[in-house]
């Protein structure tokens, strides 16, 4: 499914060359549930923006489903992203002005898919994240882990064979990051494969396998021993349909 | 994404931001009502003078007393003397020649009844029906005798029916008009051309030249001498007849200059027509630097647009837009707002030419090209000031337009 060799990623200021990626290789098998976990500017970053197509890599092949995308042009990064992945940030990044419903259509406004099944498929995915009741609310009228929820619906609303998550819970108390953590654990368990960065123990402790950066390489790749069963909580009044 | 998914992205983020879109199309607007209003009122007058000039007769060649330059239209002509009666009578009725006519224009007020109006008299001879295609509605117009006997006769256009009667219907054959205090016969009434404002034939009174010159003025004017050629293609010989004619009757040596010019009326009408053109593409030209600046607004604010909104490309990129999806969203927008402005510039310009018009007492004319010229123009306009700033939108990497703050 994914497999990285000798990923380096140098970003160049002035004279001073900071090496973000030193030589990273990885293999995510289909299924898998991944966390990525390092301190502070170890790479993490970096390493999610080029597994996302956000980013190419400096030096080194990613190979995506078994091709090569290290060396795409733009436009295609653009059709890679749109298909086989979906993002979620720990800024959220949803457009301020539009609604929920809208901000999950949007990918597949880009996948040329028709406004009715469009509307449908948004209207199901924000359901499935416990949203059915706010479907018409701006992100500035909802709550961060709403927002998030809604950044989650617009990943999997492609059905993209990966999610990709940075931080999705850096910015949300531990109640809505355990909601989302069990939004994660259910699509998991539907096939998907999911890969998050975190910098908390305990987050990790919900995914299957944790990779530990240091220094712009990996460090540590285990296996978790004991992975945590997350609660879906009870989902907030009017949520439910 | 397909073409009517990124119109319909781009006006809902025209509509999202409603003051800076009518501020931005404001310019457009400005600028082709501009256009539109400057050109309208400039063919309009165009046309009004071609009209005008036609309008004086067929064929038409015109002596005015004072010297001309190279047959162009000169300011001091019909300032003196030269011309008389005697005059009229040396030019040659012949194969090139048709008629002659002698004019003499005056103002007067006229009085019948209890109605009162001002205008113009246009003291001449039997041939002048002929030449200017006069036509009598009722009643006669003014003969040889007329003008030999120095009658005090008036034949009267529909315009000072109206204004004396307060009827253009009313019967006034017969009837005895005061013109400057002196009494005239009404002996006939012209028949209605629709031309108005100055020189309009509806608004004046033909008189015996004879008459008008020791009754009216006091004095044997002759302001200028009309003459019919037979054709077009006579106006040449005709023109040339009526010069020596002249010169032999003022004594004009070889080589020296006239006292008398001879104007014909294609060239009145080019040089007419020619002002009248060179200020419409005058006027048309600063309209136009208008519709610039309009764009260049348009593309100001695309760019700040553009700037401000690099997070939603952002974020539109990473989920999959591809350049062409961003290029085709704020192109569009700036094309929507040129076309919406430009639209609303037409309807403005249409009715300022109109008011305008309405206003000066002269016919506007918009034509259906200039229209599609303005609109298509403004369209460009959007395209052209449009694709820099979206370029740039399209251009942006996902990665650094996410970061930006
Ligand atoms: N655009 C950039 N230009 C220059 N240097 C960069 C850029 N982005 C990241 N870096 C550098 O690369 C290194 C890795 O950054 P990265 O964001 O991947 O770290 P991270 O592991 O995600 O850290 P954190 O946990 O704080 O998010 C850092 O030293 C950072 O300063
Ligand atoms: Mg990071």
């Amino acid at each position: 499914m994914i497999d990285l060799k000798g990923i380096k990623k140098i970003y160049a200021n002035g004279d001073i060359q900071v090496a973000a990626l030193n030589g990273v290789d990885l293999h995510v098998g289909a299924s898998e549930f991944v966390s990525i976990m390092g301190p502070s500017g170890s790479g993490k970053s970096s390493m999610m923006n080029i597994l996302g197509c956000l980013d190419t890599p400096t030096e080194g092949e990613y190979y995506l489903d078994g091709t090569d995308v290290a060396k795409a042009s733009g436009d295609d990064l653009s059709v890679i992203r749109n298909r086989k992945i979906g993002f979620v940030f720990q800024g959220f990044n949803l457009l301020a002005r539009t609604t929920a419903v809208e901000n999950v259509e949007l990918p597949m406004l880009y996948a040329g898919i028709g406004g009715k099944e469009r509307r449908a498929r948004a209207i199901a995915a924000l359901e499935s994240v416990g949203l059915g009741g706010r479907i018409h609310h701006r992100p500035k009228e909802l709550s961060g882990g709403q927002q998030q929820r809604v950044a989650i619906a617009r990943a999997l609303v492609t059905k993209p064979s990966i999610i990709l998550a940075d931080e999705p819970t850096g910015n949300l108390d531990s109640r809505s990051s355990e909601e989302v953590m069990a939004i994660f654990q259910r699509l998991h368990a539907s096939g998907n494969t999911i890969i998050i960065v975190t910098h908390e123990p305990d987050i990790a402790e919900f995914t299957q396998r944790i990779v530990r950066f240091r220094d712009g390489h990996i460090e540590g790749d285990e296996v978790v021993q004991n992975q945590r069963l997350a609660q879906a909580l009870v989902l907030e009044e009017g949520e439910a349909k | 994404m397909n073409f009517f998914e990124s119109i319909r992205v781009s006006l809902r983020a025209l509509r999202a931001n409603k003051l800076r879109s009518a501020l931005t199309m404001l310019g457009m607007i400005i600028g082709v009502a501009a256009v539109i209003a400057m050109v309208g009122i400039g063919n309009g007058a165009t046309a009004s003078i071609t009209s005008q000039i036609q309008g004086l007769g067929s064929n038409l060649l015109t002596i005015s007393s004072g010297q001309s330059n190279s047959g162009g239209v000169r300011g001091g002509a019909g300032s003196s003397d030269a011309l008389s009666m005697t005059d009229v009578s040396k030019i040659p009725i012949d194969t090139a020649v048709k008629a002659v006519s002698p004019v003499t224009t005056t103002n007067a007020q006229v009085v019948f009844g209890s109605g009162n109006t001002s205008t113009s008299i246009t003291a001449t001879t039997a041939d002048y029906a002929l030449i200017k295609n006069v036509t009598i509605a009722s009643g006669r117009f003014i003969t040889q005798e007329d003008v030999d006997s120095s009658a005090r006769v008036a034949v009267l256009g529909p315009t000072v029916v109206t204004n004396l009667m307060g009827d253009a219907n009313a019967s006034v054959i017969g009837k005895v008009i005061k013109i400057n205090n002196v009494p005239f016969q009404v002996i006939g009434v012209t028949t209605a051309t629709g031309s108005t404002g100055f020189m309009s034939s509806d608004d004046m009174i033909t008189a015996p030249i004879s008459t008008v010159q020791a009754r009216l003025i006091g004095k044997k004017t002759v302001r200028s001498i009309l003459v019919s050629a037979t054709s077009a293609d006579f106006m040449q010989t005709a023109q040339d007849e009526i010069t020596t004619a002249l010169h032999k009757a003022h004594k004009i040596p070889e080589g020296k200059a006239d006292d008398f010019t001879v104007q014909n009326q294609a060239d009145m009408l080019a040089t007419m027509t020619g002002v009248t053109q060179t200020l419409t593409m005058l006027l048309g030209g600063i309209a136009g630097i208008s519709l610039l600046v309009g764009g260049i607004g348009i593309m100001n604010i695309m760019l700040v647009s553009v700037t401000e909104r690099t997070r939603e490309i952002g974020i539109r990129k990473a989920i999959g837009a591809k350049g062409m999806d961003i290029l085709l969203q704020f192109l569009i927008e700036a094309v929507v707002l040129s076309v919406l402005g430009g639209g609303i510039g037409i309807a403005l310009g249409y009715g300022g030419s109109t008011l305008a018009g309405k206003a000066l007492k002269m016919s506007t004319s918009i034509s259906m090209t200039s229209v599609l010229v303005a609109f298509c123009f403004s369209a460009a306009i959007g395209i052209v000031f449009g694709v820099f700033p979206a370029r740039k939108a399209a251009a942006m990497d996902p990665i650094d337009a996410l970061r930006y703050e």
